[in-house]
């Protein structure tokens, strides 16, 4: 009886997760001029729509600078955090990693207001940098999590034992650290960049209309209606998202990595 | 059996015979602070060139931290630490030519054995064909010579222990340092280990500290033990001092090779022994020169005499029994101490459980001790 409640739980979590995502793409083929589903027809119409769409590609590109950008800024400060957290032996740790993890607990309108203001009180003209400030103090605390928690089941002695036989830090951190960190670090980008190509909230007080990320664009369309290029630009990035993880899990057997961090 | 008969492995200089005089390594007066707590104090102790001194203790008796501070891990705000004449205490462990094994051995899981065992070379910058040569000798020398390209999962606990040591051991160190090396082997793995890792250490001569909680190990390979007790050395002796004369009763009970058995001090007779009072049943007695006063004696089990004596008598009863080949171990228990004796086989007749005996031994044999 339990087993069959569970089965059933666990189907409606996926019907529920990955049903939106099945709509969206089934009903971008729809030759109706709305998004619909059922959809009627089939048709690429709404595809090659898309190619002279400047603005929806113009998107999609500042979003994907705007998420690798982010990506290496985030994983850099996450990880020395994570190192410097992880050697302290000061009194109030534990609420510096607090404070490092901080940025998860705030709404992330609340923090796009805060940033809008910010950015004006400092006049930064730049969009560009403005959006990779705000994706980054939103995405740190994933990488300090996740680099935290590779470094707390690394065993100390490996540093120590490779000091003793007379490696310095650089080397320390090269022949040690880094391999035993690879995996958290490869999940730390890609969790990144997910994260920052994904977000709307924060980027739709920074953007303006020359500089837009993709989901703040798609959000404007959809305003008007909704609209079957919406859906295809919609289900070109899912089947991309969806590549780059299954390319990583062939790489570095992502599934291993997630079992064992919990 | 011996692995470390195998292969010449000539090619693994010694350390210069000119080196001969001076210490390998000189501690004076270190003192180590963690907090309020103080995890060392007053430690003062050397250790010769090709010497092998084991510090031994219980669980928190300062031994790891004293280890620690010598490989530089730890940092002691008093004393002095010298490793082969020269000062170390603001060293940083990289710098202090030490080779280190460690419990769990901490191989670098992504390297093979052989690269596990060049590490140390290339932080020195070692030119790769002499390298190349180095490795290939050591993993001769302790019998891993075919296991070089596999990694730390592949190989067993004990070929773990022998990569770690051969690490620790190719780039010549001024001190090798164990830190309860052996204590992840099993029991039968663990013995054959003593052996070599004492023969590897006479055929390199290097100087060498060993931490251990086993007394048995201790004594097994070491030239000198330190032992300790809350951040104190109680006794820094030969295990052939620490097994005759034990400096007080905490010494003797930890090292486990005799019997404690308080008691009072009593009359003298003619001939200047006093008796020492343990119980009914008992009649231990110390020499005029031992001191006026003490608060237990310290008797060897293999001195304790037993005689058997009738129901009437004041005595101990036997309550256990142990062959062990040559010798049988009788314990009797007293009204207030529990009498250990070890009886050559030819003489054990008669002494069964539940029979009831008298224990003695000559003054000679009873080493006063204060508490």
């Amino acid at each position: 009886m339990g087993r069959l409640l569970l089965n059933a739980v666990t189907g409606l979590v996926i019907v529920f997760l990955i049903g939106p995502l099945l709509i969206i793409m089934v009903g971008s083929f729809t030759t109706t001029t709305y998004i619909t589903f059922p959809p009627q027809g089939f048709t690429l119409h709404w595809y090659r729509e898309l190619l002279v769409m400047g603005d929806l590609l113009d998107a999609t590109i500042t979003s994907l600078i705007v998420a690798a950008l982010t990506s290496v800024a985030a994983t850099v400060i996450g990880t020395l955090a994570a190192l410097a957290l992880a050697q302290t032996e000061a009194v109030w740790r534990e609420q510096l990693r607090l404070f490092a993890i901080a940025p998860l607990v705030f709404p992330t309108v609340v923090t796009g207001v805060a940033l809008y203001d910010f950015v004006r009180g400092i006049d930064l003209e730049s969009v560009y940098v403005a959006l990779v400030i705000g994706h980054t103090l939103i995405t740190v605390p994933y990488v300090v999590r996740n680099v935290g928690a590779a470094l707390g089941g690394l065993d100390p002695a490996l540093s120590e034992a490779a000091a003793g036989l007379g490696a310095g830090w650089v080397r320390i951190g090269r022949e040690v650290l880094v391999p035993a960190l690879a995996p958290a670090l490869l999940v730390s980008v890609l969790l990144v960049f997910i994260v920052s190509f994904d977000q709307v909230s924060i980027s739709i007080f920074l953007a303006d209309s020359d500089t837009t990320p993709l989901p703040v664009r798609i959000y404007n369309y959809l305003e008007w209606g909704l609209d079957p290029r919406v859906a295809a630009i919609s289900s070109i990035t899912i089947v991309m998202a969806y590549a780059v993880v299954v390319a990583v899990q062939r790489l570095i057997r992502l599934d291993r990595v997630f079992g064992r961090a919990g | 059996m011996g692995w470390f008969d195998r292969g010449a492995a000539a090619n693994v200089p010694a350390p210069s015979p000119q080196a001969a005089q001076g210490m390998a390594l000189d501690v004076r007066d270190l003192g180590l602070d963690y907090g309020p707590v103080q995890a060392l104090s007053d430690i003062t102790l050397t250790v010769a060139r090709g010497e092998f001194v084991a510090l031994l203790g219980p669980s928190g008796c300062g031994k790891t931290s004293l280890l620690r501070s010598v490989a530089g891990f730890a940092h002691p705000q008093r004393g002095r630490i010298a490793i082969n004449e020269a000062d170390v205490l603001g060293l940083p462990a990289r710098r202090r030519n030490i080779g280190m094994v460690f419990q769990n051995y901490a191989l670098f899981p992504h390297l093979t054995a052989a690269q596990n065992i060049r590490f140390g070379l290339r932080c020195r910058r070692t030119p790769t064909a002499q390298a190349d040569r180095l490795v290939a000798d050591i993993l001769e020398v302790v019998g891993l010579r075919d296991l070089g390209d596999r990694l730390p999962a592949q190989l067993s606990g004990g070929q773990q222990q022998r990569v770690a040591l051969a690490r620790a051991l190719v780039i010549q160190p001024s001190l090798l340092l164990l830190d309860e090396a052996l204590g992840a082997l099993d029991r039968k793995l663990r013995v054959e280990m003593q052996a070599e890792l004492k023969a590897l250490q006479r055929r390199f001569m290097i100087a060498t500290v060993f931490v251990t909680h086993d007394q048995e190990e201790a004594m097994a390979m070491a030239d000198r033990i330190a032992v300790m007790r809350s951040g104190r050395i109680e006794q820094l002796d030969t295990p052939r001092g620490l097994f005759l004369r034990p400096r007080n009763g905490w010494v003797a009970d930890f090292m486990g090779a005799g019997n404690l058995l308080p008691g009072r001090i009593g009359q003298a007779d003619a001939h200047g022994h006093r008796e020492f009072e343990v119980g009914p049943g008992c009649a231990f007695s110390i020499t005029p020169e031992a001191p006026h006063e003490g608060a237990s004696i310290y008797v060897r089990s293999d001195r304790v005499q037993l005689r058997l004596v009738a129901p009437s008598e004041a005595g101990l009863v036997i309550v256990a029994r142990r062959f062990l080949g040559a010798q049988v171990e009788l314990q009797a228990q007293g009204a207030r101490s529990l009498v250990r004796a070890l009886i050559p086989i030819e003489h054990a007749d008669g002494f069964e459980i539940a029979s009831r005996v008298a224990a003695s031994a000559k003054p000679e044999d009873c080493l006063l001790l204060p508490a």
